[in-house]
């Protein structure tokens, strides 16, 4: 089986649906050894005693691949309310990773977000046999497209709302690229929503999955999407970066295109880069690699409608040429 | 002409005429523009290959293509002054 092909979806669906999954371990995430579960290309374990946890894991993470407690693990976490006398008028809930506690505890009603921060800490922090981008990533087939953005840019929207317009989720926060082929490896989890996008994305797409939003984060009002089923089915498909796009939402601005030049979009992307200073010349190679092989742009929008249909147009070229030159094979 | 990027820095050429150098351990990075308007001009296998170049690198005013005068220097100035470039032969 091709490691890109899209054609192989119904495959990987049928695959999907003969493992044990999230959903059948119900109580799993509150027992004392906890859940583990496969979120390619990393296994997790949680282990948390906090019911609100349970429950968004729950209504996030359904369809993830549900591993024996005796997997290897890449990364252990345990998310366990702060004992003392405090926790009786503001608990607070505490992350622990291999028995340190990297971040300061939040209260307890943020715990999955502390628990998806915490998870995005645990692969940027560790995961250097990657070249890891603070990027969304889409695709349709193996056709990549990744969208680098600070915070505020609009870009977990985007992501969000193309998922749910049919193309498919390979991550909203990290773009891992394999060093060896150039190729981005999915990761796929929850899309973060934060504020004003939770309600726009769950009134415009009826079917969207949404955990329970969680007030007064250091991000706002965040509630997290469910990745579609087809997307994690293609967990371990990679793609190729074909695109790199820089969003930026702008109320009352129509849709605005600039084609930018392939270095200045591969710097612009190298400031969004985690570990490009661990990874030195091999990262560099890969970077300048993922840069010439895309068109790069820098995209204004505020109307979603348009921002997709100006991705479909896009895509649909290349997507022509790569089914002519499969069927030519 | 041509010149030559220090030994300890990276280079990587674009099929456009763009490039980047990276400096492994430091992380500096720069794009080194062909665009008509940016501060290089064309390059292949490390090498570049426009007026432009020796212009900057004197830092006098340059040409774009369409005939526009535009202020050469930025990076390549830049580049000099720090070592990345170290050698130019005309």
């Amino acid at each position: 089986m091709s490691s890109y092909g899209w054609g192989s979806l119904f495959l990987l669906t049928s695959e999907l649906s003969s493992l044990a999954r999230v959903a059948q371990a119900p109580k799993g995430l509150l027992s004392s050894t906890g859940l583990v579960f496969s979120a390619p290309p990393f296994c997790f374990r949680v282990v948390s005693r906090s019911r609100p946890l349970a429950e968004a894991f729950f209504s996030a993470y359904p369809d993830y691949e549900l591993l024996a407690n005796s997997a290897f693990v890449d990364f252990d976490l345990e998310l366990n309310p702060v004992k003392g006398l405090r926790r009786f008028f503001r608990p607070l809930i505490s992350l622990e990773f291999d028995g340190d506690s990297p971040f300061d505890p939040l209260p307890a009603a943020q715990a999955f977000p502390l628990l998806e921060w915490g998870l995005n800490w645990c692969v940027t922090s560790s995961a250097h046999q990657y070249l890891m981008f603070h990027s969304a990533v889409l695709a349709k087939g193996d056709v990549a497209v990744l969208l680098p953005a600070p915070p505020g840019s609009g870009k977990s929207t985007l992501c969000a709302a193309l998922m749910l317009s049919g193309w498919r989720l390979l991550s909203d926060e990290l773009a891992l690229i394999d060093l060896q082929s150039g190729a981005v490896v999915p990761f796929v989890r929850p899309v973060s929503l934060k504020n004003d996008s939770i309600a726009l994305i769950g009134e415009r797409f009826p079917s969207a999955v949404l955990t329970q939003s969680v007030v007064d984060t250091v991000k706002g009002t965040v509630a997290h999407l469910r990745p579609s089923v087809a997307s994690i089915a293609c967990a371990r498909a990679k793609a190729r970066p074909r695109f790199l796009v820089f969003p930026q939402f702008s109320r009352g601005s129509p849709l605005l295109v600039e084609r930018l030049r392939s270095a200045e979009a591969t710097v612009e992307l190298a400031r969004n880069s985690f570990n490009l200073p661990v990874l030195g010349g091999l990262g560099f190679h890969a970077l300048a690699a993922v840069g010439r092989e895309c068109q790069s742009f820098a995209l204004r929008y505020e109307r979603l409608d348009q921002a997709i249909s100006w991705f479909d147009h896009l895509i649909g070229p290349v997507l022509g040429d790569h089914a002519a030159n499969k069927s030519a094979r | 002409m041509y010149f030559r990027i220090a030994d300890s820095w990276c280079f990587e050429p674009f099929p456009d005429g763009d490039g980047l150098v990276y400096h492994p351990f430091l992380g500096d990075l720069y794009a080194l523009s062909a665009a008509p308007c940016g501060v290089l001009h064309t390059m292949a296998n490390g090498t570049y290959t426009r007026k432009g170049v020796l212009d900057a690198l004197m830092g006098i005013p340059s040409s774009s293509p369409g005939g526009e005068r535009v202020e050469m220097g930025g990076h390549f100035d830049e580049l000099v002054r720090l070592g990345v470039i170290v050698s130019v032969d005309l």
